[in-house]
């Protein structure tokens, strides 16, 4: 690349190493090490090869917790997606001098801790919280209401915890977006929605993804904030991991934990994947033309 | 885009950007007005009241943990940056390319995976957790943010400029310090602001890595949410928002004034 | 039915008065420029028309029909856009079948438009490639091409050869020309470029600040004939000699008295109620009208004599700056008929011009 041609390299490679070393210790060896770890039993005699830890993971239980992570993860994201685009979309097009302003206004509350953010949907929702004073006010329930503890109220929790993670690159790519593509689309006859569809949406593919990244992954690996809404009635392969690692002191049964759930997030992110280039292919297929048919045909009568 | 949108459709449109915005907010208002009640239930307004902000900046407990938060989070900043910025412009050639894949698995490990890895590595290598196992968990984590936005600055830069300062005469070195690094000062920027942000921000590493001995922010917050003191812990979140703030709006407008350029897209 | 009516339209950016009072006429079936600098308005005008932009006051006509107040992709009105604005993400069919696609059109129906279309450029054969694979020029096709393929009534075009060279712009200057004619549309055309405009244009616009139309006419009018000093500088280059108007002794015939150059004899076809003897007028004789030669002539109405100050060959011309007195300076355009010129003719030589009254105009203030 250029930088090579002109600058020295051969210390700059060097000054890359602390770089690349910190990731391979404290991410890569220890990811291997459990890797290795989850094949191996504690046993009075010592270290055995065994696959007791993922057999014990086949436990339904088990499956249970890695499918609810799986499940607030998928509607956490989804939601997000729902809501973030709009959002992206008014403030990238639709506003023309507050930008920055409007942008930093609706991040602003991300500033705030997770675990704060979390508490104070806590605190507004709590038994004697404002919230369930006002619903009972309406006269909709006879007494206080309970609103905490049930999945709804997580998932609002957890969508509002992450919608900035979603909005903010989604609106990057919406930005780069030229706007005379969308006044081409006006102009040749296509209505916003049509336009939003047909251009805006497949334009915005790349910040769509790496918003989706961006909040599946954390919210998979959600603990604390589930334990908060939750008031710890749901059991999840974040709360497990506390538990394996921290109560338990089980490292070898913790590391299986990990990998089979990093493998679980994996598969729901690439299946997704899969089933939108299959929607895809299906929609080329079904639209097909068969070119070589008409270009003779055209190009033939083009040469008289 | 908007023209000649039925009226309705723009105002119920409007509408419910108006509702997210409330709703972003809500929750952010509730504690405010919250640090600020004297009662202690949440929803029965007493009086106005200053005492929990004063029992906040008299706790020391608090005071040490914000002190804690922040010196692992500037920590972690710096050697985020400079790490980072060493080894997008120490791999700018073709054939170490590949090295960027190093730090993908990141992508798909949520945070309390890095955190278990950490634990789980001080504790074989029987060193105790404290700042060291913070500080190196939240560095790896801006490291990930970090390194991808560097590189794509890097990518946009205008490799003419370069060429320019090397035909009238600068070294190599020269170079690097006084046209490279300035021209990636706003990705540095926004990289140092993420880093600083995930940091404060963070659980997990805290959770997991922080040990007996420190406590963060964060872990305050989480061990205290049960107890009744619950006010002073809404006031101890609104100075946490206020001061991100602040500090973002001090970055904010410090770089207005150092006039960064920005290309926009005239088409 | 593709009639294009501008009535008293008035637009403001912001406090900034862009268009002011506008009345603008263009028949079915023509091919109309609308020429000026920049600045001038002419691409409001335009976005105007396609509904990108919408009035302040006033209205828009297609045929008998209001379009003030119709939404972008209702009206039936497309443009090519001066950057092409193609869809990156779709291959040149998907381009070109796009506005039939937003329609709702059945697919054979589309496939067959979409191939006769890019027949009719000369795409054919590029309907898969994607966009960054096919040049500017082909780029440019796909664009017009996509403007084309759901026949609108009247197709506007901003500036569209703006970023091709020389030759591909004179290429597609004769094919817009070939097009136009062929479907019989009502194409508006904007360009700063007065060559681009002269070229295509049945009739042309010339605008000043605030969308002012200064003159409305044929090229050939517009060029040969400028109402007005602006019109006269802004199309093709003139020489501009101001005095005071007598009337001259033939019918049609005027004199200008410079205060140190002489008189100056214009025909003029047309009385004018502006040509009031004793006002301060001002002449224009372009530069390919004078005769410039260090022989004596007879016979030619008008004559100055001056100093060859500068020379810029250009191939197929050459320009003379020549000072006829003290810093005035005439340009004079002279063909390079042949290679070996029958008068060779230096720096510093003393030249006479010659040109005849029918060829100088007088100019409107």
């Amino acid at each position: 690349m250029w930088i090579k041609k002109n600058l020295e390299r051969e210390w700059f490679t060097f000054f890359a190493t602390p770089a690349i070393l910190w990731q391979t210790f404290f991410l890569l060896v220890p990811l291997t090490a459990f890797f290795i770890l989850s094949f191996l039993e504690k046993t009075s005699t010592g270290w055995i090869l065994s696959l007791k830890h993922y057999e014990l993971l086949l436990n339904p239980m088990y499956i249970k917790v890695i499918g609810s992570s799986l499940f607030f993860s998928l509607t956490t994201t989804c939601l997000c997606i729902v809501l973030a685009y709009p959002i992206a979309y008014f403030i990238a097009f639709m506003v023309k001098k507050a930008k920055n302003i409007l942008l930093i206004v609706l991040l602003l509350p991300s500033w705030a801790n997770i675990i704060t953010q979390v508490y104070a949907w806590f605190v507004l929702l709590q038994k004697n919280g404002s919230v369930s004073k006002v619903i009972a006010a309406l006269g909709i329930t006879s007494t206080p209401a309970h609103l905490l503890n049930n999945k709804p109220v997580i998932i609002m929790g957890l969508v509002y915890c992450y919608l900035p993670f979603m909005i903010l690159p989604l609106y990057l790519s919406l930005l780069s977006i030229k706007k005379t593509l969308l006044e081409a689309s006006a102009d040749l006859g296509a209505t916003d929605m049509q336009t939003f569809w047909r251009i805006i949406v497949p334009l915005s593919r790349n910040g769509l993804f790496n918003g989706i990244l961006l909040v599946a992954v954390p919210a998979f690996g959600e603990y604390a904030a589930i334990e908060i809404l939750g008031g710890g009635n749901y059991a999840l392969w974040g709360s497990n991991i506390v538990d394996t690692f921290l109560v338990a002191g089980n490292y070898a049964q913790g590391a299986a934990l990990t990998i089979v759930g990093i493998a679980a997030l994996i598969s729901l992110i690439a299946s997704c994947l899969i089933i939108y280039h299959a929607i895809r292919v299906i929609a080329a297929f079904i639209h097909q033309i068969k070119p070589s048919q008409r270009i003779t045909t055209e190009s033939e009568e083009g040469r008289l | 885009m908007l023209l000649h949108r039925s009226y309705l459709k723009q105002f119920a449109y409007t509408l419910f950007i108006c509702l997210v915005y409330l709703f972003m907010f809500l929750p952010m208002m509730g504690i405010f007005v919250h640090s600020f009640n004297s009662s202690c239930v949440a929803s029965s307004w007493e009086s106005f009241t200053l005492d929990w902000y004063k029992e906040l900046f008299c706790s020391p407990e608090v005071g040490r943990a914000a002190w804690n938060s922040l010196v692992i989070a500037i920590s972690s900043t710096a050697l985020s940056i400079i790490l980072g910025t060493a080894f997008v412009l120490g791999t700018s050639e073709k054939k170490y390319s590949k090295l960027d894949m190093l730090f993908y698995p990141n992508i798909f490990t949520p945070d309390i995976v890095l955190a278990v890895a950490i634990m789980s590595l001080f504790k074989f290598l029987n060193i105790p957790c404290g700042f060291v196992s913070l500080i190196a968990g939240h560095t790896a984590i801006g490291l990930v943010f970090a390194i991808p936005l560097l590189r794509s600055r890097m990518e946009e830069l205008d490799k003419y400029l370069i060429e320019a300062s090397l035909d009238l005469g600068a070294d190599r070195w020269y170079t690097t310090k006084k046209v490279l690094l300035p021209l990636l000062k706003p990705a540095i920027i926004t990289a140092a602001f993420m880093a600083f942000t995930l940091s404060l921000d963070d659980f997990f590493i805290s959770f997991f890595c922080a040990g007996n001995e420190i406590e963060t922010l964060s872990m305050y917050i989480f061990s205290h949410l049960r107890t009744n003191n619950t006010p002073v812990l809404s006031a101890l979140s609104i100075c946490v928002v206020a001061s991100s703030f602040t500090i973002l709006m001090i970055g904010y407008v410090a770089t207005k004034y150092t006039t960064m350029e920005k290309s926009n897209d005239l088409y | 039915m593709g009639s294009l009516r501008l009535e008293h339209v008035t637009k403001f950016y912001g406090n900034d008065l862009v268009i002011d009072n506008l009345t603008l006429d263009i028949q079915q079936g023509q091919f109309f420029a609308l020429l000026g600098p920049s600045g001038c308005g002419k691409t409001t005008i335009l976005r105007l028309i396609a509904g990108l932009e919408s009035v302040d006051s006033g209205s828009i006509f297609l045929g008998k029909r209001n379009i003030t107040n119709l939404p972008i992709y209702e009206r039936k009105i497309h443009t090519v856009f001066q950057s092409y604005a193609l869809f990156p993400h779709l291959s040149v069919f998907e381009n070109v079948a796009y506005p039939l696609r937003v329609r709702n059109q059945p697919e054979d129906e589309i496939a067959d438009k979409v191939f006769k279309m890019l027949k009719t450029v000369h795409l054919s054969g590029s309907e898969n490639k994607q966009i960054s694979q096919i040049s500017g020029g082909q780029q440019q096709r796909v664009a017009l091409a996509r403007a084309l393929v759901a026949e609108p009534e009247v197709l506007l075009l901003d500036e569209p050869l703006a970023a091709l060279d020389q030759r591909l712009k004179e290429q597609m200057l004769l094919e817009l020309i070939d097009l136009q004619e062929k479907l019989g549309m009502t194409f508006v055309y904007i360009t700063h470029d007065q060559r681009e405009a002269l070229t295509v244009a049945d009739r042309m616009a010339i605008l000043n600040v605030h969308g002012k139309i200064e003159q409305l006419s044929t090229p050939k009018n517009v060029y040969e004939f400028p109402s007005s000093r602006f019109v006269a500088n802004f199309v093709g280059s003139t020489n501009i000699i101001d005095g005071t108007l007598h009337r001259g002794d033939k019918p049609h015939t005027f004199e200008v008295t410079h205060k140190d150059m002489g008189s100056i004899t214009v025909f003029m076809q047309h009385e004018r109620n502006w040509l009031v003897p004793g006002s301060h007028s001002y002449v224009s004789i372009r530069p390919e009208k004078i005769k410039i030669t260090k022989k004596r002539l007879s016979d030619i109405d008008n004559v100055l004599t001056g100093i060859v100050r500068n020379i810029l060959y250009q191939g197929q011309s050459t320009i003379f700056d020549v000072e006829v007195k003290d810093e005035y300076i005439i340009k004079v355009f002279k063909q390079n008929e042949d290679h070996i010129p029958e008068e060779i003719i230096n720096y510093d030589d003393e030249v006479n011009l010659y040109f005849y009254k029918e060829d100088a105009v007088l100019l409107e203030n």
